[in-house]
């Protein structure tokens, strides 16, 4: 087997695992995996434990090399077929394929091939980036983990597109309480369902209709995830919850936004909020970041800075001096049905990243 | 022993049956227990099958009877101690013993003394009133049952106070489809949820507003009962349902409501029809009401027209054009905790009706 296949099966290895947030077994199945993987090699691998979940740093000794190699082993759920993986021509599909074992497993492979040399490198493997990176990053980075430059690929969508900035993100929970009464009278009772409509109509309005984006969407955007009321048909619904976020670019102060939405809601509507990131900002001029750039160009490509709409583990960077590189190989559809990700891409992305390293971090 | 006490003890035996669906051996004991009390009357007693939902039917011919007493054996559940009736001062308390278990006393008491004096009736005792229904009344009138008129303690809260309409119900199920996409680039997806609100409000304009709703709240209502989208915060949900609940006012009918309802909901969203019931009304001035106007203001009472805006079984005999007496012994708490009937009122429920008797057996 040659690296490359290496790469392809160990990334179908770690797409078996459903390794969602409420799946804790299966993250831990996950982390195990990776670990024994660098079994009988002179790297110290080290697992950092919170609320259970397991944080898998390896490295040669040092807590502060010159580049630290990041990726997330957790994903989002999906339907089942998404958890056995596929391939066809030049994709491989299946939940994680993008985001983001592969790049998970292109850093192990790269991360056991440094073993013998002297470059300055280490990686570590979170268990929590789809739900905010509590107990993953922030606390490798709590506990004295550090770099000069951290790889995140997860973001930019390919290789050229490297993230420049990322929006803030604001988990918001609406809550609505009506009256109860029986279907038959629902004079009598007053719908939840119906006031939580409405206020999220109202919340709406503070927000660019998609249509009237401009190009590159950089805006607010207001999303409901998840939404739940009543409990059976023939009853007028007294309590009812709408689950989702809101992602604002960089120049909005957080408080100010969710001052707004406050002040809107109707009666019978009361909100929950927490400010999970406040955004990123990276600093594009920097030698590191061009020296990565012109790897890249040297392929052929055209590197074009973009800023996104989702929030990464980059933006718990922000309050550090680690430059965060945020590219990824070519992929599509990340938590939708359908992801996939380029196997030849995934082979460059490998090389450049070998490359880097060798050149950064003597 | 005088038959007003009769009638108190037949109610709580039966009180004392747990006939709450599913538990079928209770069932099986309060069958045995009223065809016990017929034992010798000489009666033909017929079984309706279907789908483990048995009904009985007393008649002294074996024919359709002129007229037809209706009772459904069972309740909604209720915790153990309020199936042990209890007497306190007017009332006696239990589960059923509003809805309708004082009712089905009444009945079996006058089935028998009217049959003895030749009358022509039956008595008819169905077990899923309270789950809709569809295996006890609607099956034996597909079978053939037919009456001219139909006693039924099951509705009207007092002897003088008749219901003539009921309201149909359905129950559908709306589902929007969209597309999933990451919650950060929402417009990459399309809103499921957003969609079923749309919707929801262009079904609920189909309704008349209930701030202009006349004061008996005759019109047709909807409501959304249970709604659901998407299965995770951060992603745009594919799929929105709503489950709802829509009462059918005459004259709209559950036919019209739906081709609206059909006729307001977009391409994407999909329509499941689960529960379809008609409901019914009966004529001021049919003879039978008539009759039982007359009989009740021998007494001093003066006969009130009402309309509920649940359902009964009546709907089922309204569809095939058999009128129903639904007025009941005073009572309250039905469905509730402590429910209750008025003792005296179980015995002028059971003189108006035998003398209604009177008239039309």
């Amino acid at each position: 087997m040659n690296t490359h296949e290496e790469v392809l099966k160990i990334t179908e290895d770690l797409i078996r695992f459903r390794s969602t947030a409420n799946h804790l077994d299966q993250l831990n199945a996950c982390a195990d995996y990776i670990t024994s993987y660098f079994e009988g090699t002179d790297l110290v691998v080290t697992q950092l434990e919170r609320n259970g979940k397991k944080t898998i740093i390896v490295t040669k000794g040092t807590k502060t090399p010159t580049i630290f190699l990041y990726g997330h082993y957790d994903v989002v759920d999906g339907d089942d077929e998404q958890f056995e993986p596929t391939c066809e021509s030049d994709w491989l599909y299946g939940r994680g394929s993008m985001d983001m074992k592969s790049s998970v497993a292109i850093f192990m492979v790269i991360m056991k091939q440094m073993a013998e040399n002297d470059f300055s490198v280490g990686a570590m493997f979170t268990p929590d980036e789809e739900i905010g990176g509590k107990d993953g990053l922030q606390y490798a980075l709590d506990e004295g983990y550090s770099s000069r430059i951290m790889i995140l690929p997860d973001g930019g969508d390919q290789i050229d597109k490297i993230v420049a900035g990322e929006k803030g993100l604001i988990r918001l929970k609406l809550f609505a309480k009506g009256k109860a009464a029986h279907g038959s009278r629902t004079w009598l009772g007053t719908s939840a369902i119906t006031l939580l409509n409405n206020a999220i109509e109202k919340l709406q309005s503070l927000f660019t209709p998609v249509a009237g984006h401009p190009d590159g969407h950089w805006v607010h955007t207001y999303n409901v995830g998840r939404l739940d009321g009543g409990t059976t048909w023939n009853q007028v619904p007294d309590t009812a919850m709408a689950d989702g976020d809101i992602r604002f670019t960089e120049e909005t102060k957080a408080n100010q936004l969710l001052s707004q939405i406050e002040d809107v809601l109707p009666e019978g509507v009361t909100m929950s909020s927490e400010v999970l990131s406040h955004g990123v900002d990276v600093d594009i001029e920097h030698q590191d970041m061009k020296a990565f750039v012109s790897l890249v160009e040297a392929r052929g490509k055209t590197v074009e800075f973009v800023r996104t709409h989702g929030r990464s583990d980059a933006s718990l960077l922000a309050h550090t001096d680690i430059l965060p590189i945020v590219c990824q190989p070519l992929g599509e559809h990340l938590h939708a049905r359908g992801e996939r990700v380029s196997i030849s891409a995934m082979k460059e992305f490998f090389e450049v990243v070998e490359t880097y390293i060798a050149e950064v971090a003597q | 022993m005088d038959v007003h006490e009769e009638l108190l003890q037949i109610t709580e035996e039966l009180i004392r049956f747990k006939t709450i669906k599913g538990n079928e051996a209770e069932f099986a004991a309060c069958r045995a227990f009223v065809k016990g009390f017929f034992e010798d009357a000489g009666l033909h007693v017929r079984e309706y099958e279907k789908d483990g939902n048995i009904s009985l039917l007393f008649t002294k011919s074996g024919e359709n009877p002129k007229v037809l007493f209706y009772g459904h054996m069972d309740v909604v559940t209720a915790e153990d101690e309020a199936f042990h009736p209890k007497r306190i001062g007017d009332k006696l308390y239990g589960r059923g013993a509003m809805d309708m278990k004082s009712g089905v006393a009444c009945m079996m008491v006058l089935m028998k003394h009217f049959v003895q004096k030749g009358a022509d009736v039956g008595l008819l005792l169905v077990a899923d009133e309270e789950v809709g229904g569809p295996n006890g009344s609607p099956y034996v009138l597909e079978q053939g049952l037919r009456a001219d008129v139909v006693i039924m303690p099951d509705g009207g809260d007092r002897v003088d106070r008749i219901i003539l309409k009921e309201k149909g119900v359905m129950r559908l199920h709306l589902t929007a489809h969209g597309t999933s996409a990451h919650s950060s680039r929402p417009w990459l997806g399309d809103n499921a949820f957003k969609k079923l609100l749309r919707t929801l409000e262009a079904v609920e304009a189909l309704f008349v507003p209930l701030d202009e709703h006349p004061e008996d709240r005759w019109k047709s209502t909807f409501v959304a009962g249970k709604v659901s989208a998407g299965r995770v915060i951060n992603a745009v949900p594919s799929e929105a349902i709503a489950e709802c609940d829509i009462r059918v006012a005459d004259p709209d009918t559950p036919e019209e409501i739906l081709e609206n309802v059909e006729a307001a909901i977009p391409e994407d969203v999909t329509l499941d029809v689960l529960i379809t019931a008609a409901g019914g009304v009966i004529p001021e001035d049919n003879e039978y009401i008539q009759l039982y106007s007359e009989v009740l203001s021998n007494t001093g009472k003066i006969l009130t027209y009402a309309q509920t805006h649940g359902s009964s079984d009546a709907r089922y005999f309204m569809a095939y054009g058999i009128p129903s007496i639904q007025t009941q012994p005073e009572g309250g708490n039905l469905h509730g905790k402590g429910e209750w009937v008025s003792m005296p009122a179980i015995k002028e429920y059971y003189d108006v009706i035998g003398e209604y008797l009177e008239k039309v057996a």
